[in-house]
């Protein structure tokens, strides 16, 4: 039998953590090997160091510690809520007010010398079909001020609006 | 089939706070143990002991009795006591001063063998300081605690065999290191 290895489960077999046929083989080694036997002396003045170590014990205050604690804790996660709400309740106030001014403030009428207010596009980003017909109020075309998106769709829109007939017209 | 605590652990959670208040008392001590044993700074290892606690009650909502109660505890004992080493080695704050921390630990009982106990324990202690973190968790939850070999692998999240041989280095270690302050 291997000494080393039973010297492993010499600490398993005092811990009561070897069991059936390997204690009882152990145990026959035990009675004849005396380096096992000194090794289970060894655990055993251990073990009776070990008994010597005394517990930690808490301090009288550590429960009523441990208590103020949670309740501390306890304390700060509502006031981060209630903060929490509060901010939102301001920020949904906040955004409530932007959209109603831009809704309701009249736009500047356009001169041609600025800025459009309303969005342009560019061409480097849209590519146009030429086989789409786009059909626009040419009031509202006028708005675009990006040259370019002009030269594009100015042609089909124009030819599109030919084709319209005017409203005092009598049905064909 | 839970084991006694983790039933209280259970009735907790449905809301009976004696039930926590039983699992304080009865814990307290020995983790607070275990962490002073791994921390070697008695200050800290209480502030650890609390934070076991406030993490075991915070997660109350989500505990299952997958394992005995007692390897759910000194699992969150030994991460924290882990995390708590690192922090400390990455400051460089260990000292051996804290071993004087230890001073806090009770007194042997009998004043007869109060002066042998007490040169026993502190060659245990410096033996215990210098094993590896992971040795000296392994056979505080053994020797001291008097954890099975499966609760211990379940708190340090490793195997039966893993335990088996970190016990059988640890003390190898422990008893080279006695012998030689007893020498």
């Amino acid at each position: 039998m291997d000494c080393k290895r039973d010297r492993e489960e010499i600490g398993a077999f005092m811990d009561g953590e070897l069991e059936g046929a390997a204690r009882a083989e152990l145990e026959s080694h035990l009675s004849t090997c005396a380096s096992c036997r000194a090794e289970v002396a060894a655990h055993d003045r251990l073990a009776s160091a070990f008994s010597a170590l005394a517990p930690v014990t808490p301090p009288g205050d550590f429960e009523a510690r441990f208590w103020a604690r949670v309740a501390r804790e306890r304390e700060g996660a509502e006031t981060s809520w209630t903060s929490w709400f509060t901010w939102r309740r301001i920020l949904g106030v906040a955004v409530a007010t932007a959209v109603a001014l831009l809704l309701f403030m009249p736009l500047p009428e356009n001169t041609g010398t600025g800025p459009s207010l309303l969005p342009t596009f560019s061409t480097a980003a849209v590519k146009v079909d030429p086989d789409v017909k786009i059909v626009s109020n040419p009031k509202d075309f006028q708005l675009l001020q990006d040259p370019d998106m002009d030269a594009i769709s100015e042609v089909d829109v124009l030819e599109d609006w030919d084709d319209v007939p005017p409203n005092d017209a009598p049905p064909s | 089939m839970p084991d006694e605590d983790a039933r209280l652990m259970l009735a907790f959670q449905k809301g009976d706070r004696q039930a926590f208040e039983t699992l304080f008392t009865r814990y307290t001590p020995r983790v607070l143990t275990f962490l002073t044993r791994m921390v070697r700074d008695h200050a800290r290892a209480e502030e650890l002991t609390q934070d076991v606690f406030i993490r075991i009650y915070n997660a109350a909502d989500r505990y299952e009795p997958r394992a005995r109660f007692s390897t759910y505890v000194f699992g969150i004992a030994h991460n924290l006591a882990l995390n708590e080493l690192a922090r400390a080695h990455r400051k460089h704050e260990q000292s051996r001063s804290d071993l004087a921390e230890l001073g806090a630990i009770d007194p042997a009982p009998s004043p007869v063998e109060k002066l042998v106990a007490e040169r026993t324990r502190e060659r245990l202690e410096r033996a215990l300081s210098e094993l590896p973190e992971r040795q000296r968790a392994a056979v505080l939850l053994r020797s001291e605690q008097g954890l099975d070999y499966e609760e211990i692998a379940g708190s340090l999240d490793t195997t039966v065999a893993s335990v088996k041989s970190l016990l059988h280095r640890a003390r190898e270690s422990l008893l080279a290191a006695l012998a030689k302050e007893e020498a």
